[in-house]
């Protein structure tokens, strides 16, 4: 599998997943492993947008999770300029799935906490944190607090909080999927136009086959538990793009190539449910 | 830069934020009604309590006239005798609570940092947390003397149970995408306590803390009555004592309006620190 | 339940040896070592020779004989008719108003917080006036039980009838469900959680009430006994009883919870247990 990366031109890519495995055993600890993750490599180049997308309940999330250095214990390597990942690496930025703003803060110390943490001055911090306020788009609600604000833009200040501390490579975990369709296509132009300012490295983890192709340079897709991967498709649409891609022939033919990729895929992760 | 206004939803974003005028108007004007009809009911009692006794259908040793209820009341607060004993009941509540807020967060604390003592003494502590404190006042006035320490001390074991109960579940429960947030940002272990732990865990302690200073002042009290020790509680019964049917009624009413005091300034003062 | 580090990692979680054994042994090291407590400070007190209110554990389980010996179970007997109609009332009364109140909406706003005030007084320090009203006799300790039980059960039917939500009506009267069939498929059972925890609750409030008029004035039931050994100094026979009551008191905490665990009405929050004066 690892053969599909050969062709480009740097060997040392911004994150090298090699041979990653990984299982969990049920019951409090005490039942039989059941692999999450079998033989996984991958490399993500400098400024690539890579999506990781596979029928839900599959390893997608344990792979992102190990990258990010919150699961430590792990077959295999990920590596990050050279070095074998087990706890966060400084260089990350992530955005959940899940609530995860501040309540307490508003969007301004929501942005500014990570800065804040690592001793950066009040008046810097503060011209820092204004600045990617403004880039996703919340110059008005800097001063709110995240009960005021919307499920989108709650999410726009995770992606601040996180793309402030300037990270190398950005970890999206689902960031979009509690929201409406609407916000989400409108939050993926956007995360669109910053990435292209900005240049990061971005992995990210979807359930959804337009986002992923919206969105990515490759898009990677994996077979249910234990989830390795089973293909992965170069996205050769045009960029710049923004969400009126969604009505070219090319973003279709895509999205048709994912699913009847994933169909299968698909099919077996319900059964095993539908099982287990 | 392309703005967000358009992506932002008109209705829901704001449902606390946005001040209408006239939703506000309508619900001071409920809240009016609502007053107003209780004091149509209070008032209207008290003329047929006044006017039962008046024409002698209840005995005056069972209950005196209101307004002589009334007068013994602003009696006893002008000759300072009724402000002594609500200075004693306050400081053996302030005490009670104070002890019970400190050590009832710390232990309720380290029960969570040691998982195992958590889940070995949980249930004990909600069992205890139905058990009828109050009832111990007598071995209270056995090991420390007919006193007012005896009344703190049953006012500090009655507001810690829940004050330690409430912390314990508050850390318990705390969301944990912020607990990676604080791993993915390498927060140090006293930055992640103080900046997220403790923020986030803070409205439900604040819960539990209303609650234990609640279950004071009632156990406070109660105590002073039963054993006829200590401020305004111990006045309901010496007067009991001393047949000053009025006395007792004036000290009752002052008992009652010291309970509704506190409930109000705790409703203020939590809903200053839950806004947000 | 888990420290932060181990809470994200499943792997170290995987690692982890099989704790069950170790739980009990927490719980056994408690249990002793609240036990040992007791005895050193007993031992510790008994030279310092005034006291005696930690009696040593044996003097404290032969006070058991005494308290069995003397009219206990008459006085158990008291306490329970007294709890029996004192509950029936306060209960009875609680749902009454609370139904009425619940249904009502402009009564309700204007009542309940009357209501809410009331219920942070202290009940018992009621007691001198049903004394007045009534006699030190059994009636004063069924109107405070009333009167304890009374509050936490009136609270809890008005939330119950505004938990019954306006779509779920809708949806019923849709599905040609006639009022009888609304009242026994959405009312009964949208109410029954929050009615059966403020009932819970009442038993809790009731049988603490009158314990704690007993004490107060009596001339029989379980607080009296326990302030009548207080005032004769007969510490141990005095721990005996409160233990029982302890004991009592859990134990039908516990069953109550575990009905309503089985009937499937939620629990309420333990923390708020102790707010029964």
């Amino acid at each position: 599998m690892s053969t599909m990366t050969d062709h480009r031109t740097h060997t040392t890519g911004a994150l090298v997943v090699d041979n990653v495995s990984k299982s969990f055993r049920g019951d409090g600890g005490l039942g039989e492993p059941v692999p999450a993750l079998g033989n996984v490599s991958l490399q993500v180049d400098h400024g690539e947008f890579v999506s990781l997308i596979g029928p839900s309940g599959c390893g997608k999330s344990t792979l992102i999770n190990i990258a990010a250095g919150l699961v430590g214990d792990y077959d295999g390597a990920v590596r990050i300029h050279g070095d074998r990942v087990t706890t966060p690496h400084p260089g990350i930025g992530m955005v959940f799935q899940e609530e995860s703003t501040f309540p307490w803060l508003t969007t301004q110390q929501n942005v500014e906490f990570g800065l804040r943490m690592s001793g950066v001055s009040a008046k810097e911090r503060r011209d820092q944190a204004r600045d990617m306020i403004e880039l996703v788009g919340l110059g008005n609600a800097a001063e709110r607090y995240p009960a005021k604000l919307s499920g989108g833009m709650r999410q726009r200040v995770a992606l601040a909080r996180a793309l402030v501390m300037e990270p190398e490579i950005l970890l999206m975990d689902e960031p979009f999927a509690a929201l409406d369709e609407q916000t989400r296509m409108v939050l993926g132009e956007e995360l669109l136009r910053i990435q292209s300012k900005l240049q990061q490295t971005v992995v990210f983890v979807t359930h959804n086959l337009g986002e992923a192709v919206q969105l990515s340079d490759r898009v990677v897709a994996m077979t249910a538990r234990p989830a390795t991967i089973k293909a992965i498709v170069e996205v050769d649409l045009p960029r710049p793009r923004d969400s009126s891609i969604v009505s070219s022939p090319r973003y279709g033919e895509l999205v048709a190539e994912l699913w009847s990729l994933l169909r299968d895929e698909a099919i077996a992760a319900l059964g095993e449910r539908e099982r287990g | 830069m392309t703005t967000i206004t358009n992506t932002k939803p008109a209705g829901p974003v704001t449902p606390a934020g946005r001040r209408d005028p006239r939703a506000v108007w309508r619900r001071r004007l409920r809240s009016l009604r609502g007053t107003a009809g209780r004091l149509v009911i209070v008032v209207a009692l008290g003329a047929v309590l006044e006017w039962a006794v008046a024409s002698g259908r209840i005995s005056q040793v069972q209950l005196p006239r209101p307004t002589d209820m009334l007068r013994a009341l602003v009696e006893g607060l002008l000759d300072g005798h009724y402000l002594r004993l609500l200075g004693v009941t306050l400081a053996e509540t302030g005490v009670a609570f104070t002890a019970a807020a400190v050590v009832g967060t710390t232990l309720g604390y380290l029960l969570w940092r040691r998982p195992i003592l958590g889940r070995a003494y949980e249930p004990a502590l909600y069992a205890l947390a139905s058990a009828p404190i109050v009832l111990l006042y007598p071995v209270l006035l056995v090991v420390f003397g007919r006193n007012p320490v005896a009344v703190t001390v049953l006012g500090f074991l009655a507001g810690l149970l829940p004050v330690l109960i409430t912390t314990f579940q508050a850390f318990q429960r705390l969301n944990p995408t912020y607990l990676k947030v604080a791993r993915v940002m390498r927060l140090t272990d006293r930055q992640a306590f103080l900046r997220v732990l403790l923020p986030a865990a803070m409205p439900s302690v604040v819960v539990g803390l209303r609650l234990g200073l609640t279950f004071t002042l009632l156990n406070v009290l109660g105590m002073e009555y039963l054993a006829g020790i200590g401020g305004v509680g111990s006045e309901i019964s010496l007067a009991y004592t001393r047949l000053r049917s009025d006395e007792m009624y004036g000290a009752l009413v002052l008992s009652i309006a010291l309970s509704v005091a506190f409930l109000l300034l705790l409703n203020r003062l939590t809903e200053r620190v839950m806004r947000r | 339940m888990t420290v932060p580090a181990a809470a994200l990692d499943p792997g170290t979680r995987s690692n982890r040896p099989a704790r069950a054994p170790s739980l009990s042994r927490v719980r056994l090291a408690g249990v002793l070592g609240v036990l040992v407590l007791w005895e050193a400070a007993a031992t510790l007190f008994a030279r310092l020779a005034t006291a005696d209110f930690f009696p040593h554990l044996w003097t404290l389980a032969a006070a058991y004989g005494e308290v069995f010996s003397s009219r206990f179970a008459t006085d158990v007997a008291l306490t329970g008719y007294e709890l029996f109609w004192g509950l029936l009332f306060g209960i009875g009364s609680g749902l009454l108003l609370g139904l009425a109140l619940g249904l009502n909406h402009f009564a309700r706003e204007i009542v309940e917080p009357l209501l809410v005030y009331l219920g942070t007084v202290p009940k018992i320090v009621l007691y001198p006036v049903l004394l007045l009203f009534l006699t030190v006799g059994v009636e004063s300790k069924i109107a405070m039980a009333a009167l304890s039980t009374f509050f936490p059960v009136v609270l809890h039917t008005i939330t119950a009838a505004t938990e019954v939500r306006p779509l779920w009506l809708s949806a019923a009267r849709v599905l040609r469900a006639s009022a009888l069939q609304r009242l026994r498929y959405v009312y009964l059972p949208a109410m029954a959680p929050s009615v059966y925890s403020g009932i819970r609750l009442g038993i809790a409030a009731g049988i603490i009430g009158t314990l704690m008029a007993e004490t107060k004035a009596a001339q029989g039931g379980v607080g009296y006994r326990v302030i009548y050994y207080y005032s004769q100094y007969d510490i141990p026979e005095m721990y005996a009883v409160l233990i029982l009551v302890f004991v009592f008191s859990i134990a039908l905490a516990s069953v109550l919870g575990w009905i309503g665990r089985r009937l499937r009405l939620s629990d309420s929050d333990p923390a708020e247990e102790g707010a029964l004066l």
